[in-house]
Order: structure tokens, then sequence, then C-alpha cells
């Protein structure tokens, strides 16, 4: 069956390179990006090609991801798996560029310097493209929001703004624009000293806002929301606010280096979005509000 | 007898009950081992929830600080790849020690997800579970798993996987060893109270279920003994009843068969028990039937089966008791109830006739042997003993009866009867004054029937009622033939004691007078003696009703039967027929001729006229004249034949008489 399958998509591309470009045949194999009859994402051939040859020799690409961040990427009750909709977006990216793509646990702080060090091929961990980012690595923008402040349930200190953080310790992880932020808004406060805790991971700063050693915990709006709305979870945490602060993009940090597999996926993210499977992967994660409409690099 | 019945019904519930016992058993030892299975089943899947409980403690708060307290980089992955820093795994050996040591935790090791051992509280690297184990796949696989294992000591394992920061990563396999014996103690304490308990419920319910059963079948039990004993015994007096004595006399004549033993039926009625039911109302009645029961009682031996069929008919099995003992202990019967007893301020005594047919000698057969006594019965209440045993020559009556009694009912209906006349002459001038109408049955196979063959058969059966119209009527109408023909000629007819009990009767004479337009006088109804004697203010009643119409009465048989002559008095008589056993022996039997004389003498004083019956030789009827005899009767004056063979001439003597005949009347003659 696969070798007929394969078989049968081989000689449709051979048929439409022999057309001279000419599409939208009658038997023409289904768009890449588009899943086919058995619901599998179909691969973009040219794409394949475009991949850098270490990629396609390997098979396999490896994106490293901090899996604390649900509904992004988390880890399921097993403890191992890594579900959320980034896997599930690197998954649909490597089905149209017909290659493997992984996610494997890392930490996330370190992630751009594991990347540059060849360690992985890139990351894909919520990561906001800023200005600072593009010194070490290029972005393939597949996501937009704002940053949310996470409070405890009832928000007992009464956190309205980033600015009533001021004289209150709050929480973030290691390495995040959220960080960066804080520094930002410690340097309005004056007298009454913004007290930064970076952690290691997203899930521990939510153990420190949990037990209430501090008064907010910032991250992105997704994760923000979905806390304070999972049942589980809803009891403990709140949003300080519906605003979104710094609204961004995130992107897959490739080495700046590694032009060819940018370019590939950004185009097999093109391939998604037209096809409708980037939406249908939003909408399983009720993530909708935040999609984008054309994949871009560094923001263009 | 009692207790032989009362046997199978005790053995019949026990085995009821025993069944509703051992069946009720079955569903509480069923329910109470499942309880306790279920309960035995949850104790041991609490003991390993709490297992898995302390585990995950353990996990949480011992082995998680121990391994978050380094650097980020050493989280994510898999133990088995990166193993522990020294500082991990001494802050493992300081929060596990005391806790091994003081044994809440007997073994914990951490494994990788290939099973290399990370971390094992007693250093080894070579034990633990196998990690081929599924328990242990399925730790990989995240999901934590107990079990119980007995060895020296119960022991719980956890093998669960090992999530080591908040990200709920697993890292790991967790392998902790608990001690179960406290736990397991603990349940099974909780096990054996409850199985206690629920036994004892159980028992208890077992027991309230045995006793309802045990009461119901009493109840079922009693109730079909009273259903049993009121469908075989009469209500009134207790006694068994006709269908219980069917049943039990069966039994003993059934053994009787067997063993060649003797034994009797007797049939019981009381005389005049209607009187005292008329005269002194239902109520005494019964207390009449209850005393004569109490009375009837006394007197049996404890093998007798006394029964009431019916009315005042009682019914007595004696077994083992031959034709002698068996009179001799009914004479002691009728003695008792004899004895004087006081029924509403009314003294009475009870008289009874008892009809007894012996076995084997009378019959085997229950029905035959009722049946035989049941002839020797009225044998006795038309008699003058009240107890009598069946005799031989009755049989062919008995068994013949039925016969004649269907046939006869078909002769009336094809109109097999004819009736002939002998003549009545008067004396001394030998004038035919009167015919008395004899029945004859023309039997289609067995030719011309005397009445004795088939009279008695119609008298012992309603019969005798259409019997006597039929001959009333024909009688009457043949009259008329006669009163056409020139003679004046009375006509005598014989009617029976059940037609005198019949309260119609009066009223059918009238109407039959008025229907032929004969004058009252020219009938003659010839009533037996033993009429008389019957139910005397009923007989009495009709008999002067009749004579008002002005029909003659006649006693017929006067002498032979039995009655006192009190009953004579106040009946309006008008012709006494002197029984022929008189009259034939007058010619040499100087009693009889004194007899004859004072009947005649009699009836003259009562303003009858006297008739002498049986005259069959012209001695007697010389004699018969010269005693004043008014008229006579006899095959010596004519036999029977259809009245036109009547001779209407004046009858006279013969002149030329046989030598026996003038032997005996120079014997029987005065000179």
């Amino acid at each position: 069956m696969i070798f007929l399958r394969r078989a049968a998509a081989a000689a449709g591309i051979a048929l439409a390179l022999a057309a001279g470009g000419c599409t939208g045949g009658e038997n023409a194999v289904v768009a890449a990006g588009a899943v086919d009859e058995v619901g599998a994402v179909a691969m973009d051939a040219a794409l394949h090609a475009k991949l850098p040859e270490a990629v396609r020799t390997r098979g396999f690409v490896r994106l490293v991801t901090d899996a604390s961040y649900a509904p992004m990427e988390y880890f399921a009750a097993d403890g191992r798996t890594i579900i959320g909709f980034e896997p599930d977006l690197a998954a649909a990216l490597g089905q149209v560029l017909g290659v493997r793509v992984e996610m494997v646990v890392g930490v996330f702080n370190t992630a751009l310097d594991e990347v540059s060090a060849g360690t992985y091929d890139g990351v894909l961990s919520s990561m906001t493209d800023t200005e600072d980012r593009r010194d070490k690595a290029d972005f393939v923008n597949y996501f937009s929001t704002g940053t949310s402040i996470l409070v405890q349930r009832g928000n007992p200190k009464g956190i309205a703004g980033l600015d009533d953080l001021c004289g209150h310790a709050v929480a973030t992880e290691k390495g995040t624009y959220q960080e960066t932020m804080l520094v930002q808004a410690a340097k309005k406060c004056g007298t009454a000293p913004l007290r930064i805790i970076s952690l290691p991971t997203n899930a521990d700063a939510l153990v420190e806002l949990r037990l209430g050693r501090v008064v907010a915990a910032l991250q992105d709006y997704p994760p923000a929301s979905y806390l304070a709305s999972d049942e589980r979870t809803s009891a403990f945490f709140q949003l300080a606010s519906n605003e979104q602060y710094e609204p961004g993009l995130f992107g897959i940090a490739v080495d700046r280096r590694n032009a060819a597999l940018r370019d590939c996926l950004r185009d097999a993210l093109q391939r998604l979005i037209d096809s409708g499977t980037y939406g249908d992967l939003l909408a399983r994660w009720e993530l909708t509000a935040s999609g984008v409409t054309k994949a871009t690099v560094n923001g263009i | 007898m009692w207790l032989r019945r009362a046997r199978p019904r005790v053995r019949s519930t026990s085995r009821l009950f025993a069944t509703f016992a051992a069946a009720s058993l079955v569903p509480v030892v069923t329910l109470g081992a499942l309880v306790v299975q279920d309960y035995r089943r949850d104790a041991a899947e609490q003991g390993r929830a709490q297992g898995l409980a302390q585990a995950d403690v353990i996990a949480q708060m011992v082995v998680a600080p121990a391994l978050n307290s380094g650097e980020p980089h050493t989280l994510g992955g898999d133990l088995s790849r990166r193993g522990l820093t020294a500082e991990q795994y001494d802050r493992m050996r300081e929060s596990t020690g005391l806790a091994v040591y003081r044994g809440s935790v007997q073994h914990l090791r951490l494994r990788g997800f290939t099973g290399r051992v990370i971390f094992a509280d007693d250093g080894s690297t070579s034990n633990g579970v196998p990690a081929s184990d599924p328990d242990f796949q399925a730790a990989v696989q995240g999901h934590p798993r107990a079990k119980v294992i007995t060895g020296r000591t119960q022991t719980i394992r956890v093998v669960q996987p090992l999530f080591a920061g908040a990200t709920g990563q697993s890292v790991g396999v967790l392998e902790v060893y608990l001690p179960y014996q406290p736990i397991a103690d603990r349940l099974d304490h909780q096990v054996t109270q409850t199985v206690r308990r629920i036994g004892g419920g159980l028992a208890v319910l077992y027991l309230v279920l045995a006793l309802l059963a045990w009461w119901t079948t009493r109840s079922l039990r009693r109730y079909a003994a009273d259903q049993r004993h009121s469908a075989l015994h009469d209500a009134l007096t207790g006694l068994p009843n006709r269908l219980a004595f069917r049943t039990w006399a069966d039994d003993v004549l059934e053994r009787a068969r067997r063993d060649g033993a003797p034994g009797a039926v007797v049939l019981v009625d009381l005389n005049r028990f209607k009187e005292v039911n008329d005269t002194l109302g239902h109520h005494a009645g019964d207390e009449l039937l209850r005393e004569v029961s109490e009375r009837f009682r006394a007197g049996l031996g404890p093998h007798d089966i006394l029964s009431r069929l019916g009315g005042d008919e009682f019914a007595l099995m004696l077994p083992g008791r031959t034709g002698p003992e068996t009179v001799a202990l009914l004479e002691e019967v009728r003695d008792r109830l004899a004895a004087e007893m006081v029924l509403d301020g009314v003294p009475l005594s009870i008289e009874a006739s008892f009809g007894i047919a012996l076995y084997p000698e009378h019959g085997v057969s229950l029905q035959e042997l009722k049946q035989h006594a049941d002839v020797a019965m009225y044998q006795g209440k038309r008699g003058t003993a009240d107890i009598v045993v069946y005799s031989g020559d009755g049989i062919s009556h008995s068994q013949q009866w039925l016969v004649v009694q269907a046939e006869l009912r078909h002769a009336l209906e094809r109109d097999e009867l004819v009736l002939h006349y002998q003549p009545k002459v008067g004396l001394p001038d030998g004038e035919v004054t009167a015919l008395e109408a004899l029945v004859r049955w023309q039997h289609p196979e067995r030719g011309l029937l005397p009445p004795g063959d088939f009279l008695p058969a119609a008298e012992h059966s309603g019969l005798i009622v259409p019997l006597t119209e039929w001959v009333l009527r024909r009688a009457l109408t043949d009259r008329l033939g006669w009163t056409a023909a020139g003679q004046s000629w009375a006509v005598s007819v014989n009617v029976s004691v059940r037609n005198l009990e019949v309260a119609g009767f009066p009223d059918l004479v009238a109407e039959l007078l008025a229907g032929t337009g004969t004058p009252a006088d020219r009938l003659v109804l010839e009533v037996t003696e033993t009429a008389l004697a019957g139910d005397v203010d009923t007989v009495e009643r009709v008999l002067a009703r009749v004579a008002a119409l002005g029909v003659g009465l006649s006693v017929d048989d006067f002498g032979a039967g039995f009655t006192s002559l009190s009953h004579l008095r106040g009946q309006p008589v008008a012709e006494i027929k002197i029984d022929r056993k008189f009259v034939a022996d007058v010619a040499h039997d100087p009693q009889s001729r004194a007899i004859v004389r004072s009947v005649i003498e009699l009836a003259h004083a009562l303003g009858s006229r006297a008739t002498a019956e049986g005259v069959e030789t012209a001695e007697v009827y010389r004699w018969l004249i010269e005693a004043g005899c008014d008229e006579a009767q006899g095959y010596l004056i004519g036999r029977p034949v259809p009245w036109p063979q009547v001779d209407p001439a004046m009858f006279a003597v013969p002149g030329a008489v046989s030598e026996e005949v003038s032997a005996t009347m120079i014997e029987g003659l005065p000179r």
C-alpha cells in the first residue's frame, strides 16, 4: 500500500513537472500541506528537495522545547510524551517536508545556545521573536500573542497592571521575553523594588505562585488563559486582566547560518496556512485568535 | 386407625419444611460468600491504593526535592542516560536513610527507563524488579502499579513513574517496598469483623426465614388437616361421613380379604326420627343425633368404625367380629340407645333398626355388603326384630329388585300391566258382592308375573305410587265396564303404606272417582295391617280423608301383620279381612277356629264386615257361614281372572268334593 501510494505521488509529481507547472488538473494530487483521503498531510517534494543535504540524509529535524507551557507544549500524563499545539505543528511541518520533526526536552534559557552549538536544529518553545534574539537566530513566525499577568485566584494583592507589581515578588521562566519585560518594569518602580524570581521552567514559576511566594507570574496569554480556565487549575489561578501586553510573534528559532532550513520551514508553514491545516490545528487547541495569516521570517 | 392416618401428613410437612430450609440456605450462603469475597477484594484493593498513595507522597516529598536541588540542566530526559550528580546522590541518601532505618520504607530504588538502577538504598545495582516485569513496563508508560508480595512478611511493592519536577515530566521509575504487614493485619481484622457481622446477620436472617417456613408449614398442615377432617367428617356429630366410611371400610375389607378375617357391616336407621324432628324441631333432632352418636361410640371397640351416612342413617364397620358377636354387640348398643333421654323436657326412648351383613359370607365388596345390610334393615323395619342378620334368600331380591324397578318403569309406560279380579261373595247366599283387583305383569320375556314378583320391589322404591294410581284408574274403568254389563259389584284395590304417606292421595282418589262417575261406596281400599303401623299420624290423616269421601276401608291380612288393636280404634274400617293362614286351618285347628270366630266378633263389634280370605274348600266355606262370617274369598269361589270371565252366577257349594277334601271336612266340621 505504502509503496503504491508513494508510486502514485511520484507519478503525480512527474506529471505536474511534465505539464510545465500547469495545475488544477482533475487528477491532481492533494495540495501540499492539506490532508489527503486518509487524513495524512501531503508532502511537498520540491520543498523536500530544498532541505539541507544533512537533514535529508538524516531524515529528521530536532527542535528543542521546554514542555511546561500548556497548551502550547507540555507533558502528557505518562510524563514522557510531549503534547500540545507545537508538537502537532511540528509533525505537520515534518510531513510537508518529508522528514520527521522531533521535539526534544531542553532548558529554555540555554536553548538558543544549544542551537548555535549545533546540538539541535532549532527551538520550538513558544519563543518570542525579539531583536536581541535575532542576533543568534532567525525566526519563522507561526503565532501571534501578548503577555498576561497570572495571579492567584481572587487576586489577593489586587494586581491590575504591570505597575502594580512594584514592591512584590514576581516569578517567570528564566530567559523568556517576560523576564525582559519584568526587568524593564522594575526600573520604573523606584523605592518599592520589584523582585524577579526567574526559574528553570514555567512550571516552577507556577509552583511559586500557587504557594503564594510571588504575587504574580508573567507568561504568554495562551498558557495563562489555559491555566485560568482549565478545571484542574482554575481554582488556583486567574488573569489579572484581559489585557495582553506587548503583543508579538512567536517564532521557530533556526540558526542564522541555516537559511535553507529556515526557508523550508517558512514555506512549509505557508503550505499549511494555505491548505487550512494550520487553522485546523489552532482550532484543536482553541488558539484560533492567535493565528497568523502569512508565514514570515523575523516579522517580514 | 387415627395414628396410621396422621403419619403421612407429618412426614410430608417435615419434608416441606426441610425443602424450605434447604432452599433458603442456598441463597443465604451464596449471599454471604459473595459479600465476603467482595469485601476481601475491596480490602486488598484498599491496601494497594494505600500503598500507591504512600509511595506518591514519598516520591513528591523525599525523592523529587532531592533531585530538584541541582542545576537546571540536570532536568529532562531519562535518568538512565545521565545518572545523578554527586550532590543529588548524597541528598537521596540523606533523605531516605532514616525511613529505611526505621523500616517505614523497606527498600527504595530509582531506575532508568531501561531498568538501570540509578539509586538504591543499599547501594546494590543488580537488585530490583526486572525491567521486563509488566509492572515495570507500566510504570515506564506512566502508570503506577502496586502489588502485595508475601514472603517472610507481607510487603507492598509500588513501581511508579518518577515525576521529578513541576513540569510533569517522568524521568525514570521509582521502586518502593513498603511494609504491608500492619496494613494487612488491620484489613484482616476488618475482614474478620465484617465476616462475623455478616455471618451473624445472615444466620439471624436464616433463622427468621426458617421460623417463618416452620410457622407457615405448620399453619398449612393444620389447615390441611382441618380441611381433610371436614371433608371426611360429619359436621354435626364429628363422625366419619359417607366418603370416609367408604374409604376406610374398603381398606378394612381389603385387609380382610387378604387375611380371611371375618367382620360385619351394619346399617342402622333410627325409628321415628322424623317425628322428633317434626314435633320438637330440628334443634332437638340435631341434639338427638349427637346423643345417639355418643351412645353408639361408647358401645364400640377401638377398631370399629362408626359413620353417619346422612339423616338418621348410620353405618358400622365391625372388623374381626362373627355374626353372634356382632349381634351381641348390637344388642348392647340397642339397649344403650333405648335408655331414656330427655330432649327439650320431653323424655324419649330411641329405637333403631339394625341390618347386618357379614363378610365374607354375604359378600366381599362394600357395595354388596351395604346392599345386604340394607335389605336386612328393611326386613327389620317391617318385622318385629330390630336386629336382623341378612339371610341368603334375600340375595335374589335385592339384586333383582333393581332390575325389576327399572323394567317396571317401562312396563307402566308400555302398559304391560293387567288387572285380574277375584270375586268376593256374601255369606250365606253366595252372591258376588265385590271384585278385588289384583295386578299382573305381562312380562315380555318372563310371561305373566304374579304381584309377589314385582310389588315388593315397587314398594321399596317410589314406583308404588304411580303403580297404585294406574291400578286405581284401571280398576275404576273396569268397574264401569261391568256396571254397563248390568253388575253392581264393588271394586277393591290394594294400597301400600307408601301411598298413604303421600298427602295428595285422597285428592287423587276423589279425582278418579269423579272422573269415572263412580259412587264412593263402590270402591274399597284394602290396606295391609302393617300400613297402619307406619307413620301413624300421616297415615291416619290420609285414611280419615279417604274415608270422608265415602270410600270403604278394608284391613287386609288381619292377624298376620304387626299391629296393636289400638290402631283399629279411631279408624273408619268398613271391612276386616281375616288372614288366609287362620282361615285355611279352621278345618282342623281349634285355635284357628277360636281366632277366626273372635275376629268375626271383633269386626262386628267395630261395625265392620268380616271377610275370610283363602277359602279353598267347601268345608271351610260351610264353617264360615256357620261362624257368621259376612263374606268369603278364595280359589273355591273363584280364581283371579279378567273381569269378563268372572262368573256372575250365585255361588253354590259344589256337591262333588275330592276325597281329601271330604276327609278334612269330616275332621273339621262340628258334629
